[in-house]
Parts: C-alpha cells; sequence; structure tokens
C-alpha cells in the first residue's frame, strides 16, 4: 500500500477538526445540551 | 472469558446510559454532559442517557437553521458534523463494532437459535436514503410558516427512541399516555419488526436504516485506520463472511461500506494471513505471518 | 483530495440551498419579550386572577407553537372574565427565537423568555409543560399538548368554576 493514500486521511482529519472548532466557537455546545435536557415531545413521536 | 470487544461495548453502553437515578427523578439526567455526542446511536431524551445523540442533535441543527440564521446565530450544525466526520476519518465505521449500544442489542438477539437468513445486497443502499431525506432535506426544506422544520428521523422511524425514549418515558409519566397517536404506533410497529428481524438477520438496522452507520461508511476507505487484504493469501474459504455480524464479503474487498471494523474476521476467521490493518500505513506488530502451503 | 473538496462542496451546497430558501417576515415588534427569573414566575402564580394559565415553551416545539395562537384566541374572548394567559420561554441563551415568533403570530398576550433558570427552578424536562392557576394556586400541572379543542373546553371549564 502506497503512502500517499493517506493524505486524503490527514485532510480530512484537519478539516472536520476545523469544522468542529468552528462549531464550539459559534455557542453550537450550548444547542446540543439544550436539545439535550429539554425532550421535545413531538420529536419523539408523542404529540 | 469475555471477547475484549465485548467489554468495550458493555462498557460503552453503561458509560452511554450512567444515570440510573431515573427512577426516582422520573425524568432524564440534565447535567453538563449532555452538550457532548456520543459516537453511537443512543436517544438523549433516555431517562438514563448522559450525552447527545450526534444524528438527534445534527436534525435540530438543520430544522432550527431558518429560525436561528433569522435571529443572526449561525448554528448549522459544525459541531456535530465535525464530530463525526472526525471520528469517521480517523477509523472509518469502527463505532458501530466497538461502542454503539443499539448495535451491541442487535448481536446479542442474534445470538438466540434460529435459522438465520440473508438479506438482498440493494437494502443495504436504503440508510444512504433514510440519511439524504430523513436526517438531511426533509428537515431542511419541509419548514411551518415561522420557518422551523421536523426531527424526520427521530419522529418518525428511530428504533433506539422508540425503545430507550418513547417506552420508557410513558412508564415513567403516565399522562404521556393520553398523547399516543399513529406516529406511536407505527414507530413501535418499526420497533418490533427489526426486534424479531434482529433474531434471523446480522444487524438488520445497521445495514439497512442506520443514517449513522451510513455517515461513518463514507470514510471507511479514506480514514487513517484501514483494513487490508492480502488477496495473495487469500483461499476464498468465506469464513470471514460467515463470522461478519454485518454480512461483509471480505474477500471482496477490504473497506467495503459495511465493514464495521470488528476485526472479527482478522481474529477470529483467516487462517490464512489474507486479512490484516494499518494505522496510517504502517503495519501494526500483532500481524499474523501467513500460513504457506505448497 | 477528492472525497475531501466533494464533502467541502456539498455541505456549502447546502447550506447556501438554505439560504434562500426565505423565512415568513416578521411583523412590527409591539409586544416585547420580557426576561424573567423564576422568582417572578413565582409571582406570576401568586396573581389572584382566576384563572390563570402558564405556558412553558420552547420555540423549537411544534406542538407549543401550534399553541400559541389559540392562547391568544381565547385570550382575546375571554381576558375581560378574569383569565390570564402568560407564556414563559425557557429557550437558552438568548430570547430572539421567541421574539420573533411573539412577532409574527402578533400575540398580545404577556410572553415572558426565563431560559435555563427557570428550566431548573420548575424542574421541566418535557415541553410544552402547563400550569393551572386558580387565586395563587397551582392546581393542576399538565405535561404535553392541548389541542385547539382541549384548550378551549377546559378553559370553558375553569372559567365555570371560577365564577362559582
Amino acid at each position: 500500500m502506497e503512502k500517499s493514500g493517506f493524505k486524503k486521511s490527514y485532510f480530512l482529519l484537519i478539516l472536520f477538526l476545523l469544522l468542529l472548532v468552528l462549531g464550539i466557537n459559534l455557542g453550537e455546545v450550548e444547542v446540543v445540551f439544550e436539545k439535550g435536557i429539554t425532550i421535545c415531545l413531538s420529536c419523539i413521536g408523542i404529540e | 472469558m469475555l471477547d475484549i470487544r465485548r467489554w468495550i461495548q458493555i462498557v460503552s453502553t453503561v458509560l452511554s446510559n450512567a444515570w440510573l437515578l431515573f427512577p426516582f427523578t422520573k425524568t432524564i439526567y440534565q447535567g453538563k454532559l449532555k452538550s457532548v455526542c456520543v459516537p453511537g446511536l443512543n436517544c438523549y431524551s433516555c431517562p438514563a442517557a448522559v450525552g447527545s445523540c450526534p444524528l438527534g442533535a445534527m436534525q435540530t441543527f438543520f430544522a432550527n437553521i431558518r429560525p436561528s440564521l433569522g435571529t443572526g446565530n449561525f448554528h448549522l450544525g459544525l459541531y456535530v458534523i465535525g464530530f463525526l466526520g472526525l471520528l469517521g476519518s480517523l477509523v472509518g465505521r469502527m463505532p458501530c463494532a466497538w461502542l454503539c449500544p443499539f448495535g451491541f442489542m442487535q448481536e446479542l438477539i442474534h445470538k438466540i437459535p434460529s435459522p438465520k437468513i440473508e438479506i438482498p445486497q440493494i437494502l443495504t443502499w436504503l440508510k444512504y436514503v433514510m440519511l439524504v431525506f430523513l436526517v438531511i432535506l426533509l428537515p431542511l426544506f419541509v419548514v411551518d410558516l415561522f420557518g422551523y422544520g421536523d426531527n424526520w428521523f427521530c419522529k418518525y422511524v428511530c428504533p433506539a427512541g422508540t425503545l430507550q425514549a418513547g417506552i420508557p418515558m410513558i412508564i415513567l409519566q403516565p399522562q404521556l399516555r393520553g398523547l399516543l397517536g399513529t406516529v406511536f404506533a407505527f414507530k413501535l410497529v418499526i420497533l418490533a419488526a427489526l426486534l424479531v428481524a434482529m433474531v434471523f438477520i446480522r444487524r438488520p438496522f445497521c445495514r439497512t436504516l442506520c443514517p449513522l452507520g451510513a455517515i461513518y461508511s463514507f470514510f471507511n476507505k479514506a480514514s487513517v485506520f484501514r483494513m487490508v487484504h492480502h488477496p495473495d493469501n487469500c483461499v476464498l474459504c468465506k469464513q470471514c463472511y460467515r463470522h461478519c455480524p454485518m454480512g461483509v464479503r471480505f474477500y471482496q474487498g477490504a473497506n467495503q461500506k459495511d465493514c464495521i471494523r470488528c476485526l472479527q474476521c482478522l481474529r477470529k476467521s483467516c487462517k490464512f494471513g489474507a486479512i490484516s490493518y494499518e494505522v496510517a500505513g504502517a503495519v501494526p506488530v500483532e500481524k499474523k505471518q501467513p500460513v504457506k502451503e505448497s | 483530495m477528492k472525497t475531501g473538496k466533494k464533502i467541502i462542496f456539498w455541505i456549502c451546497a447546502l447550506f447556501l440551498s438554505v439560504g434562500f430558501w426565505g423565512t415568513a417576515d416578521a411583523g412590527a415588534q409591539s409586544n416585547v419579550v420580557e426576561t424573567i427569573s423564576p422568582a417572578g414566575v413565582e409571582k406570576l402564580i401568586q396573581s389572584d386572577s382566576c384563572p390563570v394559565i402558564i405556558s412553558i415553551v420552547t420555540s423549537r416545539c411544534r406542538a407549543c407553537r401550534q399553541e400559541m395562537p389559540v392562547y391568544q384566541e381565547m385570550y382575546e374572548q375571554y381576558r375581560d372574565q378574569g383569565l390570564k394567559i402568560f407564556l414563559v420561554s425557557i429557550d437558552f441563551g438568548y430570547p430572539q427565537h421567541i421574539q420573533s415568533l411573539v412577532d409574527q403570530m402578533n400575540l398580545t398576550y404577556p410572553v415572558f423568555w426565563g431560559g435555563d433558570e427557570v428550566m431548573h427552578a420548575f424542574d421541566v424536562s418535557l415541553v410544552p409543560y402547563k400550569m393551572v392557576v386558580q387565586n395563587g394556586e397551582i392546581v393542576e400541572t399538565v405535561i404535553g399538548a392541548w389541542s385547539e379543542q382541549e384548550i378551549r373546553q377546559k378553559i370553558a371549564e375553569l372559567l365555570q368554576i371560577c365564577a362559582q
């Protein structure tokens, strides 16, 4: 297996790491938290 | 002695659902850990869950994207996309085999003795339909007057949600019983059908319906951790296929979309050294020596 | 590299396409959502009106959004008979989401934003969550949505009880 096949992996790794950091900086952690601790009944099929 | 993978599955299942006070509080865990997603499919409306479901969180971001943008908040779901992409580019679909509680349950139920059947290959593409429509497009584009969408997959399909959140919440909060309607009945049917299917079919949900597995599967060919097939050593005995929890024909090539890197084939099946793995191109030490047959 | 570029392309395309799919225009901002503390909610409960309905909601819950305009109708019809309706949003972080809904629905009854403090103080984990109050006392807490018909029925019943 040629080593160059893994350039792609490192590229993806860095790309998604950047997205993750960007998301955290945009305040998305709190959105996940909010969704996680208040059950929206219509979201689990109970209405 | 229990297999190492089983231990990790058990630990992961317990850690994902570690809030055991719910029979007393009658409701879900509301601590800070809920702001972090777990790698597997584990409903965060489950009374015992301590982390969030990446798939549910993703749908929420997509469904609320317009109101968020409208109020100047750029919440696009990058946190979740980044998290899943990061895991995927490291190990591909490995979380399915080692960490996902719902996958673990399917393997356990499959142990019930019965005639086992195989599903047509074409059904394995259904999970991509689920991903594209129920997780991405419908939550993004089917919106009400105020710009809010729905969590389509959670609401209409997710059997993990029905099992972990719907049923327990109804038991804990009898008030909710009056609210059950056709949607919930439909979800119960899906869950029941899958539970029966699990006895006869290997991991039916993972292979045909799971959008989370579909996301991870994109990374199988491009992840840092990869499986390797050595065709020169392969004698096409198909033992790898027989023992594969996902019904993957490894002898047809490594890193197929349904390979969950459980390493069962490497550790249990292949006696000819035709299967190994590599991490960033480096072959790890425990690689089996091929058995030379003359 | 090809896979990466493809993924970036699709993610960008997705978000761009959403941008063109506009939202409804906000109406004039006449009813300003006020921030409320848990103590403030207690005060609402203790108001000596009868009946009072305090509805705790989040903006992203469909059932909650469906109840809001029905309350408006009820409020217009029965406020002279003593009916009070308070909406308390427990959206995290900021009141913009609920404000935007209030503007779009032209709600005129009092709407507050309590955030997670109110959520924790009143132990709300499922929305919609309602408290029915009579003369300063909570007589019923309701988890889950009411249909339009149920709201009408309930309020008619409550008005009758309060009239006695």
